[in-house]
């Protein structure tokens, strides 16, 4: 490989260019709309949604479905695949950890969005009972951001050193930065002794954590009675879903990258087969869930699943449901086990289907079991028996979405990118004096 | 349950009060006919009242006639005697006491005549009502024969203290809302102006107490009860979860199991988080 | 329920505190209208008045023998607790499809009494048929107040809670709105506020200086608060005062049966049943029981029925009720 000095240049963080001025820009334009929208529901109430009292959630809760369930990556990429020494996954880790940890802070502020009176937040501290799945979900999900947190940050610390040397002449403010975050490092043997065993006990306990906090959200919905909802299959249904978003969100943002950020060298064709194969086997599996959900309630037919099962394969959810099952579960299950379709650019087309396919896979998991409760509807207004969310509903969802970018965005502004530090490690590249011209 | 918090339902009835006045005002051009209804009770634990009820025909509706003054004399042979005063309330009744009842006069058949007069206002005419009562003692108990418990009532004139014959007692056991009646729903009192019924051996009543009731309605006594208590009863037993530790209990009352298994998880996993950023400290200082 | 006299003294003493009026006149429908032909010594009128807000902000003079002070639960008072409930009480309703004609007299009845504003009525009367042979009939749903109540235990923030007496009331001044316990329950029985309610009942949640007007969970819907949810309160307020829920004395048809488990007896204001004998006799039965949620209504058959089920068609699909007709 390379030598020192050109990796560092290659990796270190680079301002926008114009392409990330206009997406940065764009960004906040979603992100003011939806604060405008936001204002109206905190003004009139949920009212301004078509959230009512049978479509009682909506794309609030699924978009939070969503986002945890695009957080677990952070557990797929940096946790599972680096213990068991996968060569190749490296590059990916801090890529996979900023994405974990800007879908995990946008699902918490998601579900306060839901919230009806989210004045009184803080009663879930003064009065939090832990009988409710939704403690246990605050619990974890704190949780859970703490750990990703600590994972994005320990393996970061070298990196900060590297940064702050080559920072020093550059830009003496970022350097300064760099160099407080740096924590002193100077790569002592004791240093690095810790460093390692803190990131391999974080790597262990982000896996449990991870399933922990799918398990639990899925329990939101399996601890009720509802047809669709009430399955023992769900904590597992809800892990290989979030595995399939999660490897589809990644295989998306490092194609994005790759190309803004000219990481050929570090992103190479290989990932993308890599991650081609893994989306292929993630997808399988969760086919195998979904036919465990829906095929085995339909064999049976109670009267209530029935009817929730009948939207779904040709009632009114017929073709979100068959598009997401064919066109975000089947067709990149069929596409990339072919090694020509396992190239970056078709790589990217389908993560990019899998994620917006796991969005509305998480729609189709919370609104039509809502609309098919034990009673029937009856005696309220026509339009409280279907669910299509209004405009300021969706500039609201639009906004967390754009939030999570945002996010990802800055942290990518900042933060290298791709490990320095190991990469030189793994390729042994001898640490020299920077080099001030290169 | 006593009488309190009633602040709530005070409010919301007085907006119904306040609206309803307001239809009082449109009717103020022509007068209406007031119509009193009164009923007698005689509670033999207690105090002989009125319950009068006034109410009108307005625009084919029929209304409560709120906040008038009722006057109520004693009518004997010679003339009457006020007795006292009473006003309606919103829902147009009002309860007047009889307060010394031994004072009342009887005219010569040994009657008590009453009567209950409006004089009349801006809105409605002049109205009255006359209510001639017997007065009647009805003495309720408890007995037991041969390990069966019965209720026994007893009814008299109060005047001759000769039994009355032939009238129509219910007997009840006293509950939450309305009485449950013990056994046929009338028992005509005999020769000796006694019924008695055998009461289930399952009745249940707190720590097995029950209040017992005789009840007469009839033309000429209008409404007596007597009551009395035995604790004949099935003591009840609370079969709530309320104090037991539930997945629906409060915080306080989280199963114990849940409790330890939880707060486990929770400081395990927490515990090592925080060693590791203790970690981050002794990276910086080593 | 009896109530205490208010004597002279006692009125005067407290009319110089100036705390906590209330309206006697006003409690007519609460059965203590003895209350008035006891408060002054001669019956009449005493002459003098007080000024009360009323609740839309507006003075109004009443005479003072109207008027009678609110009694408060002093935080020593062991009697009666919100979250605790009556003691040795476990209120039940029975409901007797056979007489359910649809009259909606209890919806209308609910409506008014609890102020709901909009289509979120907490008693709805279902069209039900449980199969194409069977007739159709009308069911009556309220809260089924669960003796295992799936809505409390979901609930992360104590905001709904199960009483002693079987109880299951919402503490709107704490709930978040998240609507979990609507998702759990199996009954549809709970209603959110989506906007806030504009009823003509208000209350100022954070004035605690409104002559004495506190929130209580106990008399559901007043007030209802934007973002939380409301549903069936048995009516408690009611039973305070020693009268049944409002739906139980509105129905025409005598459907509603109320009353104390442990007294074993329910009444529908004019017939007074054993529960025990009454359930086993008409093959009483609780929805959903397969669920275990163990619910406080039953429901007796529709067999025998006093009117035809087509009769309550007239009104079936009356989605406006005149809820604020008096």
């Amino acid at each position: 490989m390379q030598n020192y000095n050109q990796l560092v240049n290659d990796l270190a963080p680079k301002k926008f260019g114009l392409f990330g001025k206009i997406w940065l820009g764009l960004l906040i334009v979603v992100l003011m709309a939806s604060f405008y929208a936001y204002y109206q529901q905190l003004k009139d109430g949920l009212v301004i949604t078509d959230l009512r009292d049978y479509a009682l959630w909506g794309i609030y809760i699924s978009n939070f479905v969503f986002f945890v369930a695009i957080s677990l990556v952070g557990s797929l990429v940096s946790a599972i695949l680096t213990l068991s020494k996968v060569p190749w996954a490296t590059p990916l880790t801090r890529i996979a950890e900023i994405i974990a940890i800007a879908a995990i802070v946008m699902a918490g502020l998601t579900i306060i969005i839901d919230m009806g009176a989210p004045q009184r937040l803080l009663n879930i501290f003064i009065y939090g009972r832990l009988q409710s799945p939704i403690i246990w979900d605050v619990i974890v999900i704190s949780t859970y951001l703490f750990i990703s947190l600590l994972l994005l940050y320990f393996p970061l610390i070298p990196d900060m050193a590297i940064l702050q040397k080559y920072y020093k002449n550059k830009s003496p403010k970022l350097s300064k930065w760099y160099g407080k975050l740096s924590l002193n490092w100077r790569g002592s043997d004791k240093q690095k002794h810790i460093l390692h065993s803190s990131i391999r006990t974080l790597s262990i306990l982000i896996i449990p954590v991870a399933f922990g906090i799918h398990t639990v959200t899925s329990w939101l919905f399996a601890t009720t009675y509802r047809p669709g909802w009430d399955s023992t299959n769900f904590g597992p249904y809800f892990i290989a879903g979030a595995f399939v978003a999660g490897a589809g969100g990644v295989a998306t943002i490092m194609y994005i990258l790759r190309r803004s950020l000219k990481l050929k060298n570090y992103i190479t064709d290989l990932h993308f087969d890599k991650m081609g194969k893994l989306m292929v086997l993630l997808c399988l599996i969760y086919l195998y869930f979904n036919v465990n959900e829906y095929l085995i309630p339909a064999y049976k037919n109670t009267h209530e699943e029935a009817e929730h099962l009948k939207g779904m394969f040709t009632g009114h959810f017929s073709v979100k449901f068959w598009l997401v099952i064919f066109g975000s579960l089947v067709l990149p299950v069929i596409l990339m086990v072919f090694k020509r379709f396992r190239k970056p650019l078709p790589v990217f087309i389908m993560g990019v289907i899998v994620v917006v396919g796991a969005w509305w896979k998480r729609y189709l998991i919370v609104t039509p079991t809502l609309l098919h409760p034990f009673l029937p509807i009856q005696d309220v207004p026509e339009s409280w028996h279907t669910y299509h969310p209004t405009i300021l509903e969706w500039t609201i969802t639009a906004g967390t979405l754009a939030a999570a970018l945002l996010i990802i965005t800055l942290l990518v502004r900042y933060l290298p990118v791709i490990p320095i530090h190991e990469i030189a490690e793994e390729n042994n590249i001898e640490e020299t004096e920077l080099n001030e011209k290169a | 349950m006593k009488s309190f918090k009633y602040s709530k339902i005070l409010i919301a009835l007085f907006g119904m009060f306040l609206l309803s006045s307001a239809t009082h005002k449109v009717q103020a051009q022509k007068k209406n006919k007031a119509r009193l209804t009164v009923k007698y009770k005689k509670h033999m634990n207690g105090d002989a009242l009125f319950e009068i009820k006034a109410g009108a025909r307005v625009d084919r509706k029929n209304v409560a006639v709120s906040g008038i003054e009722l006057t109520v004399s004693n009518v004997t042979d010679d003339g009457s005697n006020k007795i006292g005063s009473t006003v309606t309330d919103h829902m147009g009744q009002t309860v007047f006491v009889i307060e010394n009842f031994g004072s009342m006069q009887k005219d010569k058949e040994g009657v008590y005549n009453f009567k209950i007069q409006f004089n009349g206002n801006d809105e409605f005419k002049k109205v009255s009502k006359s209510i001639s009562v017997m007065d009647a003692n009805l003495l309720a108990s408890v007995e037991e024969i041969d390990e069966v418990n019965y209720l026994k009532a007893v009814l008299t004139d109060a005047t001759t203290n000769e039994p009355i014959t032939g009238e129509s007692v219910s007997l009840q056991v006293d509950r939450l809302f309305k009485p449950l009646t013990i056994g046929e729903s009338f028992y005509t009192t005999d020769a000796d102006g006694v019924v008695m019924a055998p009461i289930a051996n399952d009745i249940p009543g707190i720590d097995g107490n029950l209040t017992f009731m005789a009840v007469i309605d009839s033309d000429d006594y209008h409404k007596v009860i007597s009551s009395i208590d035995a604790k004949i009863g099935v003591p009840i037993v609370e079969n709530s979860t309320f104090d037991e530790r539930t997945l629906w209990s409060p915080r306080d009352k989280t199963p114990i199991l849940m409790l330890i298994f939880l707060n486990l998880l929770i400081f395990g996993i927490w515990s090592i988080l925080i060693y590791l950023t203790y970690n981050l400290i002794k990276i910086a200082k080593s | 329920m009896k109530e205490k006299p208010c004597n002279k003294s006692s009125r005067r003493n407290f009319l110089e505190k100036g705390i906590k009026l209330g309206l006697a006149t006003a409690v007519g429908s609460a059965g203590i209208a003895s209350v008035v032909g006891k408060t002054s010594d001669d019956g009449s009128p005493s002459g003098e008045t007080i000024e009360l807000m009323t609740t839309d902000g507006t003075l109004v003079k009443v005479d003072s023998t109207n008027v009678q002070k609110v009694e408060h639960p002093k935080d020593h008072d062991s009697e009666y607790r919100v979250r605790e409930g009556f003691k040795n009480r476990k209120f039940v309703m029975v409901v007797d499809l056979a007489r359910c004609k649809n009259a909606q007299k209890c919806v209308s009845s609910c409506n008014k009494s609890h102020f709901i504003t909009g289509e979120n009525a907490w008693l709805k009367i279902y069209k039900m048929q449980d199969n194409d042979a069977s007739s159709p009939y009308w069911q009556p749903t309220t809260c089924m107040h669960c003796d295992k109540p799936p809505c409390v235990k979901v609930c992360p923030v104590d905001a709904t809670f199960k009483r002693r007496d079987g109880i299951v009331l919402i503490d709107n001044e704490r709930c978040i709105g998240c609507r979990f316990c609507m998702a759990a329950c199996p009954y549809s029985a709970r209603v959110f506020n989506w906007s806030e309610p504009n009823q003509e009942i208000t209350m100022n949640m954070d004035d605690h200086h409104d002559h004495g007007m506190h929130y209580s969970a106990d008399h559901a819907g007043l007030p209802s608060v934007k973002g939380t949810v409301d549903k069936c309160d048995f009516c408690p307020h009611m039973i305070e005062a020693g009268e049944m829920p409002h739906c139980v004395s509105a129905c025409p048809n005598g459907v509603f049966f109320f009353g104390d488990q442990y007294e074993d007896t329910v009444t529908n204001g004019d017939e007074t049943f054993r529960l025990s004998a009454l359930l086993k006799e008409k093959a009483g039965y609780r929805l959903m029981e397969n669920l275990g949620t163990e619910p406080s209504l039953y429901y007796l058959p529709p067999v025998d029925r006093i009117v035809e089920f087509e009769e309550g068609m007239e009104l079936y699909n009356e989605k406006n009720p005149d809820i604020k007709s008096h």
